[in-house]
Parts: structure tokens; C-alpha cells; sequence
């Protein structure tokens, strides 16, 4: 930073904190795993929400109000629980965002109902998040099972085309680890698969505590699967790509789909060998033409302020963090014009976003009190990516993929 | 399905070295404190972090900045023996346990604060490498790993029978009182074990940094299977520790490729349970260890 942008950066907080005087500030509880073995995806997921409330601040705040997120450390299903009583009942706030992992929102946005408050989840993705029939609960993203379903389309029309085979002549193996994660993204996929006619071998869940997967592995070198699904965590990722390699077991194409897969460390820790791997999740790295104009130059600004604040290019889990948070303060909050949670609410199943209209290209429209997923965003997706020269790059669906799909099928551990 | 049992029993056969590596430093501050330290784990952890931050900023292998690293969690070791273990050592079970797993929760919470929760990975020539004997892989970091635990058992062994040190350890275990009417100083003692109990971890944590990620709460999941492996080999013992976790290892690899890979754990314990039945104080336990040498 030079000293012009130093000098500018504090003659603007001045004048901000000056202005923040004058203003109401609007709170707004924040739940999200900060410590913890879900804490990197936490704090980033709430970094992308502190984004989209700097920029709305910076613009003036809602109708004259500045936006406050209080924070609370929702690092196991207990602490979400207890968290989201003190910010409804000790602080008072009846806006409350989070969680980034599902079996976190639910313990959380139990409480939150009972007490009348809205809930606005901008990353669990549990399906049944949305079965509950809660009359105040929002999820901004997409589900579990459309998770699951893209890594089966993905390899129906990228990979099934790319090694010219028919359906039936594709093994699929899906592995998971077994959480409510794993197995609803993992269950999902299998059972598209089925229906898509491919061979589907076994899905065989794991512990993603593990510390070693050759069992799996060695299952997978009996079962000779030409597609591999995973659903994992961490460690478990690092440990099935590893063990493949020494154990010499290779395949067609390899999905994982989101959470490490998506993360710079995976692609770190794997070196080249991770180029050719597939991920199924949302992206920041969407094709930009599919993106309406302000969201294009939203997504823009998001990059460059991520990027300077954190020093790395936001995640997908940063990203979606923002557009869940930038919807509620922009879309919602600005036309309820009020905290008040009927008024919230009526301005939340009032949006209607075309797709394209958010950073990640989806649209926005809630399921209304008829349908069985209630509150549950209708126009969010996930996207297909591909690791390629140790990035990740959009290769499907058609309408904002980026990049066509390379190394299918994988070349040998020794050319990789 | 057969054919493969040869790699299964040799991939369980490297994984139970992992597990007697991590476990040893664990049956030996038990062996002499009669202190189960949940915060072992943590040790391990603040290796990883310690051997992936010497390879990041000054690129020293991780197997050779056990050298610089291992010294310093020694010392760290004792710290926490001085203001911490010592101070418990008399307490009741349900202290002991709410000490040291504070002092877990403690580093955990430090790592996160100093280092972030990012998933940081070191890769050297050898992570991925494998060698290939008669139609059989075998992983390069697992083979180093039990290598080192053999090393580390022998070299613990043989410090414990043939060194004066050692032998006054010794007989502190059997019994603490006699020990030190004897002269021989408990304290002291107590703490150089419970800082080679540490070191131990580092070890550890140095041999494994090239196999998996480093982050804050690494160590809860290496370590968990460490508390079976040293009950079942007897507490304190360091040989019952390689073949406790050799027993785990194979029995784990084995039932997790024919039945099942969600439950390899629960035929792990099933099995231990088993012996349990049938010899309460481990393999290699003496009868009443937990109690013996703290009257």
C-alpha cells in the first residue's frame, strides 16, 4: 500500500466514522463456526458477509442505518444452539445470518423460529434444512441433493461423451465421508447415476476423522470404477488422492464434490497431480457474461476488496457468504425498510431475482408456504469446475462454464 | 478378493506403525505419571506446525527439523509439567482429566489464534512415493513412520534398563515412596518423563507432517486411536504400545476392505473389548497399573 492509498484509506474512515455518528446502527447476529475443526470455512464464510456489509455501509448504510454484525462462535451444534439464544434473547436481534455447516443451522435456527426471529442460512446445504416447513427460515443456496445430482450430469454430459462410452459401460464408485454432508450429497449422486443408467458399483461411506483410507482405496482397486464421486472433508481427501497414487490405482475422472476439493490447499497439497480433478460446488470464477451487469462489476469489487483484506482470491464458501449477505441487507432489509420480522419476511418471499442477478449467477426466489421446501432458493445451482495448471476453472453447465474440460480420462500417476 | 489380502496385511501392518508412533510417547507419561494427557495430541500439532513453518521459511526437511523441533517441545514439555502436571498429580481422576484437556483446548485455541484454521500441507520428493516389492506397494512416509516408532520404542527401552535414570524411573513405577526414600528425586523425575512423553509426540508430528494436512484440531483425530492402542498393549507399556498398534492397524485394514470401511473401527474396538475380556490389563499390562506406585 502506498502512502497516497494510506493517507486516502484514513481521511475515508474518518469521514465514515464521522458520519456513523450521526447514524442508527441496525444489528444483525453473525453464527458461524470460528474455532474449531470447522473453522476455516466458517471465518471465511463470515469474511465474505463482512464484505457485503462494508460495501453497503460505505454507500450509505439502509434507510440511514448502519449495518452491525455481532458475532457468535457456533463451533459445535451445543454452542450454535446456546449462541443463538444469546443473540435473540441477550442481544435482542431478530435478524440472524450463518452457518455454513448444515448440522450447525439446524441446532441454531431451532431457536431462532421459536422465538420469531428470521433466519437466513447463506451456506448449509442439508436438504432437509428447508423440510422443516419454518415459516421464517431462508437458504440463499443450493441444496445437497443438486449437489450430489451435478457430479452424476457432469459425468453424463462431459465425461461419458469425452471417453465415448455409453452409460452402461461407466463404473461410478461414490465415496463419502459419513456425516449428514457426505451422505446426502453422496446419496444424491448414486441415485441420478442409477437413474442416468450408469453402472453404479457401491457407495461406501468413511469416517473423515480417518487417518488412513486404504481400505477404501483397495476396495476401489478391486472394483476398477471408471468415475469416482467423493464427498469429503479434509484430511480424508488428502489420504484417498495419496493412497490411489501409492497404491496404483487410477481412474477415468475423479469428482469431488466442494469443500476441500474447491480449496487452494487441496491444489497445494497435491501439487500436479491435482490438475484433471473435478469439483462440483458454486464458483466466483463464473463465466461473467452470464452475469447481469451490476453483478458483474459486484463480483468484481468483491474480488478486489477479498483479495486485499485476506490476500488471496475469495473461495467459493467466501463468496457465497457475501451474496447471502449482500441479498438480505440490499434486496430484503432495504425494502422492509425495518428490522420488524413479519415485515422481513414479506420482503423476503417478495424477491424475485432473474438468474444472472447475483455474483455467483444464480437468481433468487423463495419457495413459498405451499411448497415442501419452504424457503428454500429455487434459482441457486452448482457448477462444475475442473483443477487445470493447479486452478480451478468452470467447465460446466454450458451457459457459465469458461473453459472446456481437459485429462479425461486421467493420465497415469507417473505423467501427472 | 483373497489375492489382495497380502497388500491388505501389509498397508495395516504401516498404518499400525503410525498408530504405535503416536502412541508411544502417550503409554510412557502414563507408565510414570499415571496421567492420562489429553492435550498429546496438541504436542503433536504444535510439531506439524513447527516442522511445516521450518520447511516453508527456511526449507528444511520436515524429517530434519525434528532435530530443532523436537528440543523445543521437550522444553515446552517441561514448562507444562511445572506449572501444570505437577500440580495434579495428587488431584482426583476428574481433575486430572479437566487439566490436561484444558491445556488442549488452551493450544488448540493458540495455533488457531497465532496461525489461522488453514488446511497448510508440506510436499517433499517422498509424500506420494511408494516401493514396490513383489507386486506389493508399500508407502514411503508409512515405512519412515515405522521405522521411526521402532527406533523410538528400542531407544525408550533401552534408556529405561540401561541408564540410571532410567532405572530409578523405573523404580518409581513400582513403587513412588520406596523410590524416594531411596533418594531418588520424584519430581525431577516426573518431569523429564513427562517432557520425553512430549518429545515423543514431536517425533511423531515431525514423521507425519509429509502425510497429512497441518491445522489447529489435526490432533484430535491422529491421537484418538492412540488411547485404544495403549490400553490394549497395557498402560506404560512401550512394546505393548507397537504391538497394540500393529493389532489395531491390521485389524482395521483387513475388516474395513471385507465388511466395511464406516465401521473399520468398530471391529477395531470389538475386537478390543475382546481382549480386554480376557486380559484387563492389556497385553503387555501388569495388573493394577492404574493405581500402582501413586500410594
Amino acid at each position: 500500500m502506498n502512502i497516497k492509498r494510506i493517507l486516502f484509506a484514513s481521511l475515508a474512515s474518518t469521514v465514515l466514522l464521522s458520519a456513523a455518528h450521526a447514524q442508527q446502527t441496525w444489528k444483525i447476529g453473525a453464527l458461524y463456526p470460528l474455532s474449531g475443526s470447522l473453522a476455516l470455512l466458517g471465518t471465511e464464510n463470515l469474511n465474505g458477509a463482512k464484505i457485503a456489509v462494508d460495501m453497503i455501509n460505505e454507500a450509505g448504510g439502509i434507510a440511514g442505518n448502519k449495518i452491525e454484525l455481532v458475532t457468535g462462535d457456533a463451533s459445535t451444534p451445543d454452542k450454535a444452539q446456546s449462541e443463538a439464544e444469546r443473540l435473540s434473547s441477550l442481544e435482542n436481534l431478530k435478524i440472524i445470518t450463518g452457518t455454513y455447516s448444515s448440522g450447525l443451522s439446524y441446532a441454531a435456527s431451532q431457536v431462532v423460529e421459536r422465538r420469531g426471529g428470521i433466519y437466513w442460512e447463506t451456506g448449509g446445504i442439508s436438504d432437509g434444512l428447508t423440510k422443516r416447513g419454518f415459516k421464517n427460515y431462508f437458504r440463499v443456496v443450493f441444496t445437497a441433493s443438486q449437489n450430489g445430482q451435478l457430479a452424476a450430469d457432469l459425468t453424463r454430459d462431459v465425461i461419458a461423451k469425452k471417453l465415448n462410452k455409453q452409460p452402461k459401460d461407466i463404473k461410478v464408485l461414490v465415496v463419502h465421508e459419513d456425516s449428514d454432508y457426505g451422505t446426502s450429497v453422496a446419496s444424491a449422486a448414486e441415485t441420478r447415476a442409477k437413474e442416468l443408467g450408469f453402472n453404479v458399483a457401491s457407495r461406501i461411506a468413511y469416517k473423515a476423522s480417518t487417518t488412513d483410507l486404504s481400505p477404501l482405496v483397495l476396495r476401489m482397486k478391486a472394483d476398477q470404477p471408471n468415475v469416482v464421486i467423493a464427498s469429503s472433508y479434509a484430511n480424508d481427501a488428502l489420504l484417498i488422492q495419496r493412497q490411489m497414487k501409492q497404491l496404483g490405482v487410477n481412474v477415468d475422472a475423479f469428482i469431488g464434490t466442494g469443500g476441500i476439493y474447491g480449496l487452494p490447499s487441496f491444489g497445494e497439497a497435491l501439487g500436479n497431480a491435482v490438475n484433471g480433478i473435478f469439483d462440483t460446488e458454486g464458483s466466483a470464477s463464473v463465466n461473467t457474461s452470464a452475469l447481469s451487469k451490476d453483478s458483474a462489476k459486484l463480483l468484481e469489487e468483491f474480488k478486489k476488496r477479498f483479495q486485499a483484506a485476506h490476500g488471496k482470491p475469495p473461495s467459493y464458501v467466501g463468496t457465497q457468504g457475501f451474496v447471502g449477505t449482500h441479498l438480505l441487507l440490499d434486496n430484503v432489509l432495504r425494502k422492509a425498510g425495518s428490522l420488524d420480522p413479519e415485515k422481513v419476511r414479506l420482503a423476503a418471499v417478495a424477491v424475485d431475482v432473474p438468474s444472472g442477478g447475483t455474483v455467483l449467477g444464480w437468481g433468487v426466489k423463495f419457495a413459498g408456504e405451499t411448497d415442501p421446501m419452504r424457503g428454500q432458493n429455487l434459482r441457486s445451482f452448482p457448477v462444475a469446475q475442473q483443477w487445470q495448471n493447479g486452478k480451478l476453472v468452470v467447465v460446466a453447465p454450458a451457459a457459465v462454464s469458461t473453459s472446456d474440460a481437459v485429462l479425461v480420462p486421467l493420465p497415469g500417476w507417473d505423467k501427472r | 478378493m483373497l489375492a489382495i489380502l497380502p497388500q491388505l496385511l501389509v498397508s495395516g501392518v504401516l498404518i499400525g506403525g503410525v498408530y504405535a508412533l503416536l502412541s508411544i510417547g502417550l503409554t510412557l507419561i502414563f507408565g510414570v505419571l499415571r496421567i492420562v494427557n489429553f492435550a498429546q495430541g496438541e504436542f503433536i500439532m504444535l510439531a506439524m506446525f513447527g516442522a511445516f513453518w521450518l520447511n516453508l521459511l527456511l526449507g528444511i526437511d520436515p524429517y530434519l527439523s525434528a532435530l530443532v523441533v523436537v528440543p523445543a517441545i521437550f522444553l515446552l514439555g517441561l514448562a507444562v509439567e511445572r506449572w501444570v502436571i505437577q500440580r495434579i498429580l495428587h488431584a482426583p481422576h476428574s481433575m486430572q482429566i479437566f487439566a490436561t484437556f484444558g491445556v488442549s483446548v488452551l493450544m488448540q485455541n493458540l495455533a488457531l489464534t497465532l496461525w489461522g484454521p488453514d488446511y497448510r500441507s508440506v510436499i517433499t520428493p517422498y509424500t506420494s512415493l511408494a516401493y514396490s516389492v513383489g507386486g506389493l506397494s508399500i508407502s514411503a512416509t508409512s515405512l519412515f513412520a515405522f521405522i521411526a516408532a521402532i527406533v523410538m520404542a528400542g531407544a525408550l527401552i533401552a534408556f529405561l534398563h540401561l541408564t540410571r535414570n532410567g532405572r530409578a524411573l523405573r523404580a518409581m513405577v513400582q513403587n513412588r515412596y520406596a523410590a524416594s526414600l531411596m533418594g531418588v528425586d520424584t519430581r525431577r523425575l516426573n518431569r523429564l518423563a513427562f517432557g520425553c512423553g512430549v518429545a515423543c509426540a514431536a517425533v511423531s508430528g515431525c514423521i507425519l507432517t509429509p502425510m497429512y494436512y497441518t491445522f489447529p484440531t489435526v490432533g484430535v483425530d491422529l491421537i484418538i486411536t492412540s488411547f485404544v492402542v495403549v490400553v490394549l498393549g497395557g498402560l506404560g507399556s512401550v512394546a505393548g504400545a507397537i504391538v497394540g498398534g500393529l493389532i489395531i492397524g491390521i485389524a482395521q485394514t483387513v475388516t474395513g476392505f471385507y465388511f466395511s470401511v464406516e465401521f473399520k473401527d468398530v471391529v477395531a474396538l470389538l475386537l478390543f473389548i475382546v481382549i480386554l475380556l480376557v486380559r484387563p490389563q492389556g497385553l503387555f499390562g501388569r495388573l493394577g497399573a492404574e493405581e500402582m506406585g501413586t500410594k
